[in-house]
């Protein structure tokens, strides 16, 4: 669904990717994986149109979409819950996912079905739909950003980073809340620093070190690699085993 | 690799030359007036750049430096009776510096946004001051003429030759004490306000002091050029303190080149050759004045000076 | 005049800031520019007022200056405010923009129209005087005053109430963000441009009774306007509300009592005051549009 070819991209004289190519298929969930600084973010910002490749191609099933503006991207169907959520603070809830909708779907008709689906999956954020996005708390202001995204994209979702800071508990209701969403069909294309909950999500992983892929794996055969996952991600292996492995 | 210093000496040799070549002409003493002319502008035109390119201050009020050290002169010699060059000079620097030190102050404390309009606000309230002259020590809108100072040991001043030299040494220097600073210890914190004033705090710089100190070091310069100018054409004018003046400093530094202290001596020199030969031909020369802003933002965003000499802002 | 009268006087030139000052706010908190040229459009529709006015009526000349200038202004916006922001220069570079097309403007004006300030009438259905209590008041401030709180109250509601509006405020807030959630942010900036640029125009009507129109309006304007805009706090529509209706009393006092250019240097002492203790102005917060 997704592709970048030989992608180079980087802020003002930086480079920061270096010929990074991957893929995203159709109902797969994909985890972009590495430490901090390592270019995970930017890989997505040179998808979304938000800092545009310098030099390959990206392609949305068959569109070269390599210097679109951001706004024709993301009405291609793609939903982007950006990394520290980025809500719109002094907005409602409701208005948060009323402008992804209006952008995004030419039939008006579909909003209260689009809400209760939102609301459906995020139970919290039905009673709070009224306060403002920025007293939400951070567990419901993810749900708010994810949901966001749902309402944007139906044929992809871009998740940056979306258990940062959450306690264990929210961590796991998110986890649930993007399982869902894959079992309804919906490809996602997933950064996390946290490799547990990545693993547990994906069905493929690639990993970031130093601005170029390094390791391109089946979700369950990273899982099971401890000297890989130390070595990339820092990450003990036991403790992996512990939270869960990925569901296959 | 740059090619400053070799810019430097050509343009140094030519202006040492150029008096020599043209002495005894009928053109020597108009084209020497305007040498002087945009040497001084040039000078006015680094102070500004000074704040703006190394500090990232935006003034649009450096009329006020610049005036004051037109109007210090003026005042001492015409009401007090002092003709004495090096004193003339002293006490315009140093008063420049003190409207400098005020202007720095406030500037200091606001955004960076509201920088220009605090700067503007300054000349323009001693554009008024000036104008409505409470204590009859400026002659209002008529200006002060009369500018003449004395000779200084044994040579004339005033001779169009001589204030020629005077100007090109007092420029060179300028511009030597102006380079010597911002690669000083205080000018590299003053590059790093400019970059991340957040990071600067933190390191530990009270950062109002170092941007109200580089304010009076713009100041000086300013007011320099101001005295000079006051020497030069006989005259302080309420002009010198207007906005157009402010403007003026932007207008060079813009078109030669912001941060790179020669720029906006190059800008000044266009800008004040054309504009004499502009303004004598067409009536609304200010056409060309706003066009060229407009193709400047299009074809030269950085200015002239890093595209003639490849050198970009520090 | 009593000072009730000069109070009126202060509100009046005020609702003319507020007017011109909401376009240039608005445009700085979407995309971070200053235009230097929105006293052209003020000044173009002060001018055109003064020949259309007799011909075609007060109503109808305002919709057709702000017609022309919304229209003039969304050209300059796409020919030159658009292609800077996208090869990222803005800021600095779109300032000396504008103001090169200020300046040629304004020497155009004084080529066609000539340098000598002209007088606009007031609309002969607003003009005379009202009579409440012991005090008469000019009718055409009063309209004026109202006319600007009318339509300021309505552009509030349209960004709090409309989904336009949300958009709008969601471009403030977070451009980036915004598109992509799908926004076309190029067109609703070029949009919201033209809408300042129309109203700026429909200030220059409305205020050619009451300040001269010349050649140069276009400029003297703008350094109080910045006042306004910046005391206010960028992007803050209650801001200029609030700052334009302050500084339009103290000018109308300054003027009274001290003198012209007087009144001009204590509105910007009291902004620079004001800054000194809320550098981001009254109302101001990085990105918000309220």
């Amino acid at each position: 669904m997704l592709t970048l070819e030989r992608v180079t991209a980087g802020y003002g004289d930086t480079t920061v990717l270096w010929d990074v190519s991957l893929e995203v298929r159709r109902g797969e969930a994909v985890a972009l994986l590495g430490r901090n600084g390592m270019g995970k973010t930017t890989t997505l910002l040179a998808a979304l149109g938000l800092n545009p490749a310098r030099t390959g191609r990206i392609t949305f099933k068959t569109t070269e979409i390599t210097r679109w503006q951001p706004f024709a991207i993301a009405r291609l169907g793609i939903g982007y819950a950006p990394e520290g959520r980025q809500l719109f603070a002094p907005l409602t809830v409701v208005q948060n996912l009323r402008i992804p909708f209006v952008n995004k779907h030419p039939d008006r008709a579909r909003w209260p079905a689009q809400l209760e689906r939102v609301f459906t999956l995020f139970p919290a954020l039905r009673e709070r739909r009224r306060q403002q996005a920025g007293s939400l708390s951070g567990g419901e202001q993810q749900m708010l950003a994810i949901a966001r995204a749902l309402v944007g994209g139906d044929e992809l979702l871009v998740l940056d980073e979306p258990t940062e800071g959450l306690a264990p508990t929210i961590v796991s209701a998110i986890v649930d809340a993007i399982r869902a969403l894959k079992a309804q069909g919906i490809t996602v294309l997933l950064v996390e620093q946290n490799a547990h909950t990545a693993l547990a999500v994906a069905d493929r992983a690639y990993v970031l070190e130093k601005g170029r892929i390094a390791l391109e794996r089946r979700a369950v055969d990273l899982a099971r690699d401890p000297e890989a996952l130390q070595r990339y991600l820092g990450v003990d292996a036991d403790t992996a085993l512990l939270v869960g492995g990925p569901t296959r | 690799m740059s090619r400053r210093p070799a810019v430097g000496a050509v343009l140094v040799a030519v202006a040492l030359l150029l008096p020599l070549a043209l002495a005894g002409t009928r053109s020597a003493h108009y084209v020497a007036h305007l040498a002087v002319q945009v040497m001084l502008m040039g000078l006015y035109a680094m102070a500004w750049d000074f704040l703006n390119g190394y500090v990232g201050m935006f003034s649009f009020g450096h009329a006020a430096f610049f005036g004051t050290g037109a109007y210090a002169v003026a005042i001492l010699v015409v009401r007090g009776g002092v003709t004495s060059a090096p004193v003339l000079l002293l006490a315009a620097l140093a008063a420049s510096v003190l409207v400098g030190a005020v202007v720095g102050y406030l500037s200091a404390r606001v955004g960076a946004v509201a920088i220009f309009l605090v700067t503007f606000a300054c000349a323009e309230a001693l554009y008024l001051l000036v104008l409505t002259d409470p204590r009859g020590l400026t002659n209002g809108d008529n200006g002060l003429a009369g500018v003449v100072p004395a000779p200084l040991l044994g040579v004339d001043l005033t001779q169009s030759g001589t204030f020629y030299y005077v100007a090109l040494a007092v420029v060179v220097l300028g511009y030597r004490l102006l380079a010597a600073i911002a690669r000083s210890q205080f000018g590299q914190v003053l590059l790093g306000i400019r970059e991340n004033e957040v990071r600067v705090r933190f390191a530990g710089y009270h950062v109002e002091q170092y941007k109200t100190a580089a304010v009076a070091v713009s100041a000086f310069f300013a007011g320099l050029a101001g005295a000079l100018t006051a020497l030069h054409e006989r005259i302080a004018s309420p002009e010198t303190l207007g906005w157009a003046v402010s403007g003026d400093a932007v207008l060079y530094a813009t078109l030669g080149g912001t941060g790179t202290l020669l720029g906006p001596v190059l800008g000044a020199g266009i800008v004040v050759v054309a504009r004499e030969v502009l303004s004598d031909l067409f009536r609304s020369w200010l056409i060309f004045v706003g066009a060229t802003y407009i193709a400047l933002v299009f074809f030269l965003p950085s200015g002239l000076f890093p595209v003639l000499f490849r050198e970009h802002r520090r | 005049m009593t000072v009730v009268l000069q109070t009126l006087n202060g509100l009046t030139i005020g609702a003319i800031y507020i007017l011109l000052a909401s376009g240039l706010t608005i445009v700085f908190g979407l995309q971070g520019i200053v235009n230097v040229a929105h006293g052209v459009f003020y000044m173009l529709g002060a001018y055109l007022a003064i020949g259309l006015y007799p011909r075609i009526g007060f109503a109808a000349t305002v919709a057709a200056v702000f017609t022309l200038t919304a229209l003039l202004g969304l050209v300059l916006e796409l020919a030159g405010v658009r292609p800077l922001v996208r090869w990222k220069r803005p800021g600095m570079q779109v300032l000396v923009l504008t103001l090169g097309v200020a300046i040629i403007a304004s020497e155009v004006t004084k080529l066609v129209w000539g340098p000598v300030p002209l007088l606009s009438d007031v609309p002969a259905g607003l003009a005379g005087t009202l009579t409440l209590g012991p005090i008469v008041y000019p009718t055409y401030w009063l309209f004026v005053i109202a006319f600007t709180a009318v339509l300021m109250t309505l552009l509030a509601l349209a960004f709090h109430r409309t989904t336009l509006g949300i958009l709008v405020q969601s471009i403030a807030l977070n451009s980036e963000i915004s598109q992509a959630m799908g926004t076309n942010a190029p067109r609703i900036n070029s949009l919201v441009f033209a809408l300042g640029t129309g109203v700026a125009g429909v200030a220059g009507v409305l205020a050619g009774p009451i300040l001269s129109v010349y050649p140069t309006m276009c400029f003297d304007l703008l350094m109080i306007l910045f006042v306004v805009v910046i005391l206010g706090g960028l992007g803050s529509l209650l801001g200029i509300v609030v700052s334009g209706v302050l500084i339009g009393l103290v000018n109308a006092f300054g003027v009274a009592y001290l003198s012209g250019t007087a009144g001009n240097i204590l509105a910007f002492a009291v902004m620079i005051a004001v800054l000194i203790f809320r550098p981001l102005g009254l109302f101001g917060r990085a990105g918000i549009l309220k």
